[in-house]
């Protein structure tokens, strides 16, 4: 008696990036899970065998939102390992181009993405219709971010400039004034945006998040500080795999970031500031302390009052940065060896939250393995979390819009853009 | 992520085809790997025990065909070519232990 | 570096863009940023002519201002992996195929609907759709799509020299590349 053979002839899809699977059982919310396209793991794989210095430029086409984050944490990570210390006025100007991307990615998120569903829109082009002013005001803000991304990065859009040690050129100071008038258009429209946002209706929702964020001794956090979390964690960033770890999860073989105990978390500007509101610059703690804004928030949906603020926050800096700005004598440090060693490991505060990179070289400093935790793969347990308790007080909804406050719980946190938007397939199974 | 979402569609088919089937376990499960898909054999053997536990194929014999036509119009994909069923099969109806046992569990399924 | 807005018309290098949109490491992402690629070379400096990887809000502020702007990104709308299209924007929403694209955030197609909302579209916009087969990341474009990366850059080139010469000033190092 032989083996029967089934022909099947089935080529595997790949549906939409975005997908999410609700299964209801008896009006018990029984399953919720959400897939989200993860690139990190290929880009791990595909910078095997290739130089470190490599590694900024091909980790910034990760995401085409947050390209800078990737160089950061790229850098940041290798230089750490290496030995390598960037001059002050070289730390000023990362600061700077992050600052262009915080302010590009939450006017994108804040005015395109997150209003609309306040006010009754589908999204943004509808919005655009009836508030052109609203859309506008985004797209200026957006435009300001890309002139300081453009003016350092090295290229609109997609940054280049960037290396490890460094940059490849330092711009001078002359070069860089003409962002100024551009910055302070901004931050005025910045602050426009959190008390327009301080109006806008929030359902009464409270969530219990550990909140996990770098927080640094003076700053608000972006490049560098320990990791804490809002359970009394504290550890440098290079400790961060004992602590956070990635798990099977059942039902799936997707993996979740979780702490070391199995517990979801958060990471974003809702984490960055209930760990560092005190870190606040002038102008940023005003206008928050103004629309009368909590000092830790828990209600998702008002991330979009925080993420303005740290609009506010990111064009202060940058304005801040640029009066202290004097060029560095030389644009970048040079490794000298040896490569093969460990504790290349940093972590970046990524617009969308804490981004960790981690490598191993070989003597020639050649990547052997390289390890990246992006902001979203760290939210997606807690995004379900909260979706499982939107699907369970929203159970009497039809599909249409059960889909739709689904889709509105996981835009309130802004995880990788291409499920953010409108994308979400809802495969809801009721029985 | 791409070769994720590859992978978990083929575990939903294996679960279709074992349903449609009537078939509880496959003993072989061959796939096509195209030229330009984004994975390596060694990747899919690593991931096939997880993606496949609970499903008929746990525990099954995974057979890899690699393609090197960049050209095939599935190059850039994966293929589920076929699964094979070991003689002594039983149907998720029949899932008592002592039907495995008995002359009933021994019937062999009709091709 | 931001520029200082001008009233005035632009300057002739600015009236045409050709704007590549995608992502090299995803496959057949990559096809618009290939074909501007082609482009550059055969336009010999005449235009911008500009890679665009971002969230695509960035494209309004690209193309405003313009005379001509020709777009070109991967679609997926079920054709044949290589095939083409083309297609004029006007004043109404686009086809689903050419607003569904690839894998950016804020798709080509919404960018377009967004500037057609906020009246904020160059004089012409013309979008080129190369169907693309697969997104993986990593992996070289599919043989389909990528011969299709000449044919479109030929004729994306010509488009401007066209317009250009219809249109403009007399440009003698277009004529001669012709």
């Amino acid at each position: 008696m032989t083996d029967r053979t089934i022909a099947v002839d089935y080529l595997a899809r790949v549906e939409g990036e975005g997908a999410l699977r609700v299964r209801i059982h008896d009006r018990t919310v029984e399953e919720v899970e959400l897939r989200i396209f993860e690139p990190p793991r290929f880009f791990e794989a595909f910078l095997r065998g290739r130089s470190y210095l490599e590694s900024p430029d091909i980790t910034a086409r990760i995401c085409g939102i947050c390209p800078v984050a990737y160089q950061m944490s790229a850098c940041h990570a290798l230089e750490h390992g290496l030995g390598l210390r960037v001059t002050p006025a070289v730390r000023a100007l990362r600061r700077m181009l992050y600052c262009g991307e915080w302010i590009e990615s939450h006017a994108l998120h804040v005015y395109l993405l997150h209003v609309p569903d306040f006010l009754g829109y589908p999204d943004a082009i509808r919005m655009a219709k009836d508030h052109p002013i609203l859309v506008q005001r985004g797209l200026r803000l957006k435009k300001a971010g890309n002139a300081i991304m453009t003016a350092l990065g090295g290229r609109e859009i997609h940054p280049v400039n960037v290396r490890v040690g460094g940059f490849y050129r330092c711009p001078s100071r002359e070069e860089l004034e003409p962002l100024r008038p551009v910055l302070e258009e901004a931050l005025g429209i910045a602050e426009e945006t959190v008390r327009f946002a301080a109006g806008l209706p929030f359902p009464a929702v409270e969530e219990d998040y550990e909140f996990v964020a770098l927080r640094h001794p003076e700053e608000y956090p972006m490049n560098e500080g320990e990791v804490v979390s809002s359970r009394g964690l504290r550890i440098p960033a290079t400790r961060f795999e004992e602590e956070f770890r990635e798990f099977q999860v059942p039902h799936s073989n997707a993996l979740h970031s979780m702490r070391r105990d199995g517990g979801s978390y958060l990471v974003g500007p809702m984490a960055r500031y209930a760990l560092n509101r005190d870190r606040l610059l002038p102008r940023a703690d005003a206008v928050a302390r103004e629309v009368g804004l909590e000092p830790v928030v828990r209600n998702p949906f008002r991330s979009v009052l925080v993420r303005s603020v740290e609009i506010v926050q990111a064009c202060e800096e940058a304005l801040r940065l640029l009066d202290g700005y004097r060029p560095p004598e030389r644009p970048f440090e040079v490794a000298a060896g040896p490569f093969d060693v460990p504790g290349c490991a940093a972590a970046t505060e990524a617009p969308r939250g804490l981004l960790y990179h981690r490598y191993q070289l070989d003597a020639t400093g050649l990547i052997e393995e390289a390890k990246i935790v992006a902001p979203t793969s760290q939210n997606q347990k807690r995004i379900e979390d909260d979706l499982r308790e939107v699907v369970t007080r929203s159970l009497e909804l039809d599909d249409a819009h059960l889909t739709d406050a689904c889709e509105r719980a996981i835009r309130n946190h802004d995880p990788c853009i291409s499920c953010a938007t409108h994308f979400l397939t809802l495969d809801l199974a009721r029985d | 992520m791409h070769e994720e979402a590859m992978l978990r569609d083929l575990r939903r088919k294996l679960v279709e085809v074992g349903r449609t089937e009537s078939v509880d376990r496959f003993s072989v499960v061959r796939l096509w790997v195209g030229a330009l898909a984004h994975t390596s054999e060694t990747t899919l053997r690593d991931r096939w025990p997880t993606t496949v536990a609970g499903t008929p194929a746990e525990g099954s014999r995974l057979d890899v065909e690699r393609s090197d036509d960049v050209h095939d119009p599935r190059a850039g994909g994966i293929v589920l070519v076929r699964v094979e069923v070991p003689p002594v099969s039983t149907t998720t109806d029949e899932r008592a232990p002592a039907a495995l046992e008995g002359p009933e569990g021994l019937r062999a399924r009709p091709e | 570096m931001p520029e200082p807005e001008s009233p005035r018309a632009p300057p002739p290098t600015e009236r045409t863009l050709v704007v590549g949109i995608g992502n090299e490491h995803r496959g057949d992402d990559a096809a618009g940023l290939l074909v501007v690629r082609r482009v550059r070379p055969l336009l010999g400096g005449v235009g911008r002519v500009v890679e665009a990887t971002g969230a695509g809000t960035e494209l309004i502020d690209l193309w405003e201002g313009r005379e001509l702007v020709v777009a070109v990104d991967a679609v997926r709308s079920g054709g044949a992996p290589g095939s083409v299209v083309r297609r004029e924007v006007g004043p109404h929403p686009l086809p689903t195929p050419l607003s569904a694209t690839s894998s950016h955030g804020f798709s080509l197609g919404q960018a377009v609907a967004l500037g057609q909302a906020l009246d904020r579209l160059p004089g012409t916009l013309i979008l080129y759709g190369i169907e693309a087969a697969q997104f993986d990341p990593g992996s070289p474009p599919s043989a389909a799509v990528a011969a299709a990366i000449e044919p479109v850059a030929q004729q994306v080139a010509s488009e401007v020299r066209r317009y250009l010469g219809l249109h403009g000033p007399t440009f003698p190092e277009v004529l001669a590349d012709a």
